[in-house]
């Protein structure tokens, strides 16, 4: 079953495929320029703890986004 | 060339891929290089003499895409676009290959005289990344070079590749896409073919430029050829209906697409097994570790310095008061001579007994804590503060910055991506005691009336700074974006590295610092000479009198506008070369007004640039007001505590 959530809704450790990003086109092109693309793969290295960023792994690189910009991206878990 | 008889070559890449390693490794140590995205925002040039050639290198802050997003990245560009250089060698982070083959990409369609260079070999090894390098180079058809740059390998043939391709004429060409996108790029390319301007973008450039709605291109584009308006609009629209996304994000991921199969093809990833450096995160960011280990490194920090400098200061200001008795005899204290002597000994003497004992620890360790890769982990920790204060985490780097010194913290405040953010950050970056005020702080507060109060100045300044923030967040009202941030790995400082940048900053208070500072004393032995002392002090004894401090502080106050480590060497001066004549009240006072008060003209100047003159203004004048009522506070808390 395809489930889509939010990035932040994610443990720590699991994967997700990037759906969609919501946001103006300067938001999404920060991201995109970062490697976070619709289609590609991300994994939470570190999950959101008292309010801090939480932090993916993307091709290798890692990009710590604050708890509103992860919760614009759309994932789908993959288990 | 256009007739120029010399080669330019420039470095450009992603942030943090090592530009400015490779730069300092053959040009000497000319550029700041840290393990922080986004170090180099202004670039640096020097000619580089290279067996019996010489040519001119270009270090360009580093740029995720040609998309510029903030003001770093449009240099870059403006750089490639306008200016130009005979070759471009692109710096990729082998161990991000795959990311950074984007950039490449995007780079080969400005279709460039560009050769690659794969840094960081010996990292992508270890993460299990191992790279074909000649068939790197034949698909996309340039020379690939691969090196370890913090270690000089690989440079030599870097250079040498790059000054064969410059004769050989290399030049890239872009890669295809597919699909109904490529068709429509090649529509558009046809369509361009009769517009003037055609000579000096590549057509295909500019056709992905259009459909990705880049504004500052367009607006170009559309002055030559306004008929395009509608045929990009159409185009734009038959994308978004094909593939139900914005051209712009479509014709990133083909990018991705293509850079991704050319990384499947050249690059072989064994599962790497967790680092011991992923292994150090997970208790460096974890807050409940994090936020003690932060406090704890601070404090190391900070000791450190005070226990370097007070160690030294002490002896050396008693060496050189003994030493002036013993050699003033032979002019006397009469005369006009004297008086410039007794300035040049004061200004010289100063700079070495007070000032530098604390500058050269002070910079030593924030070059170690910089190339260790700890910044970014900093700004990711307070991400949440920031947030209270109306800020995201990237805006710590132009504080942690302004600690060194405001001038370059000010000048980081263009990775901001709002104005509104730039304003704030500006404010308090100036703030922030910088390393000419930290010796003012150590030197006369911490020798004189011990380390307690310099954590008392320190924590003083960060909740001023938390307020600040905080109101004027809430009377500037607008939309905090949140961060997102490249956090790099950990690296371990070169011992060559940390001394070759804690020189730079060093030579930049030796050359132009320093006589400013025997001038300074020169200066006011010349006023003190002439009688004109008490003049400028009595234009300036409202000021003292509400503070409490000596009437003879206030000539040196004004000198701290040049640089703030002046006002302590002329208040010494002006004290007779004595400052424990002050009370501890006064000691406390006088500096809690130096820390806060108008920055100096330095970085005033930075300032203008980067906000404009009225904004600057306005930051100089509250700076006044905000220092005027802290020293007041100063010396309530002073006549509680420390009479």
């Amino acid at each position: 079953m395809r489930e889509v959530l939010p990035l932040d809704k994610l443990d720590e450790g699991e994967k997700g495929k990037v759906v969609d990003i919501v946001g103006g086109k300067g938001f999404r092109m920060r991201l995109v320029q970062l490697g976070i693309i619709p289609g590609v793969e991300v994994k939470i290295a570190k999950s959101a703890v008292l309010g801090c960023p939480l932090m993916v792994e993307v091709n290798n690189a890692r990009i710590a986004l604050g708890r509103g910009v992860a919760s614009r991206i759309w994932v789908e878990k993959i288990e | 060339m256009g007739g120029k008889d010399r080669v330019r070559i420039a470095l450009v890449g992603q942030p943090n891929c090592g530009k400015s390693t490779i730069f300092n490794q053959v040009a000497g140590y000319k550029s700041i290089a840290s393990n922080f995205p986004g170090t180099t925002v202004s670039y640096t040039v020097s000619d580089i003499r290279f067996g019996n050639r010489v040519f001119e290198l270009v270090d360009l802050p580093g740029i995720y895409s040609l998309s510029p997003v903030d003001e770093a990245e449009r240099e870059a560009r403006k750089f490639m676009l306008k200016t130009g250089a005979d070759l471009y060698i692109n710096v990729l982070d082998a161990s991000l290959l795959s990311r950074s083959l984007e950039f490449t990409i995007e780079l080969m369609e400005l279709e460039l005289p560009m050769i690659l260079c794969l840094n960081m070999m010996d990292e992508a090894a270890e993460k299990g990344v191992i790279i074909e390098v000649e068939k790197l180079s034949t698909i996309l058809g340039i020379p690939v070079v691969a090196t370890v740059a913090n270690r000089g390998r690989g440079l030599k043939e870097l250079f040498e590749t790059a000054l064969m391709a410059i004769e050989e004429g290399v030049k890239a060409s872009p890669l295809k896409f597919c699909g109904a996108i490529e068709r429509e790029i090649e529509g558009l390319e046809n369509r361009l073919s009769n517009v003037n301007i055609v000579g000096r973008f590549p057509k295909r450039f500019l056709a992905l430029k259009l459909l990705e709605g880049d504004q500052e291109i367009s607006s170009i584009v559309y002055r030559y050829a306004p008929e395009l308006t509608d045929f990009v609009a159409q185009a734009r629209e038959r994308i978004l209906k094909e593939y139900g996304r914005e051209p712009d994000e479509i014709i990133a991921s083909q990018r991705h697409a293509l850079a991704f199969n050319v990384f499947e093809q050249v690059a072989k990833v064994k599962k790497g097994k967790e680092t011991i450096r992923e292994k150090i995160d997970t208790f460096v960011l974890n807050p409940y570790i994090g936020y003690p280990l932060l406090v704890l490194t601070l404090y190391l920090f900070f000791s450190f310095i005070f226990k370097f400098g007070s160690l030294l200061e002490g002896p050396l200001l008693a060496f050189f008061e003994s030493f002036y008795e013993k050699i003033s005899p032979f002019w006397g204290s009469e005369g006009l001579a004297s008086y410039i002597i007794k300035g040049i000994y004061d200004g010289f003497t100063g700079g070495l007994a007070i000032v530098l004992p604390y500058l050269f620890p002070f910079l030593l360790g924030l070059s170690f804590l910089e190339d260790l890769g700890y910044l970014p982990r900093i700004a990711f920790l307070v991400d949440a503060l920031m947030h209270r204060i109306g800020l995201h985490g990237k805006a710590i780097l132009p504080l942690i910055l302004g600690y060194g010194c405001n001038v370059p913290g000010v000048m980081a405040i263009r990775i901001l991506e709002s104005s509104r953010d730039r304003f704030i950050a500006s404010i308090l970056t100036v703030l922030i005691p910088c390393a000419a005020r930290m010796t003012i702080i150590m030197g006369l507060v911490g020798f004189y009336l011990g380390g307690g109060w310099v954590s008392f100045l320190y924590i003083l300044n960060l909740v001023i700074v938390g307020i600040l923030g905080w109101a004027f967040s809430k009377l500037l009202p607008g939309y905090c974006e949140g961060l997102i941030m490249e956090v790099p790995p950990y690296r371990l400082p070169t011992l060559k590295g940390l001394l070759a940048k804690t020189w730079l900053r060093l030579r930049e208070f030796l050359i132009v610092a320093w006589p400013l500072l025997i001038g300074g004393s020169i200066l006011l032995s010349l006023i003190t000479y002439y009688d004109f002392e008490d003049k400028i002090n009595s234009i300036f004894s409202f000021l003292t009198r509400s503070l409490g401090l000596p009437v003879s502080a206030g000539v040196t106050l004004i000198f701290g506008l040049l640089r703030k480590e002046l006002s302590l060497l002329m208040l010494r001066q002006a004290l007779g070369g004595d400052l424990s004549v002050l009370l501890p009240s006064q000691i406390l006072v006088f500096t809690v007004f130096i820390i806060f008060y108008f920055p100096c003209i330095s970085t005033l100047g930075a300032l203008i640039k980067e906000i404009g003159i009225r904004r600057s203004l306005f930051v100089f004048l509250s700076t006044f007001v905000i220092a005027f009522v802290l020293a007041m506070f100063a010396r309530a808390v002073s006549l509680l505590f420390l009479v």
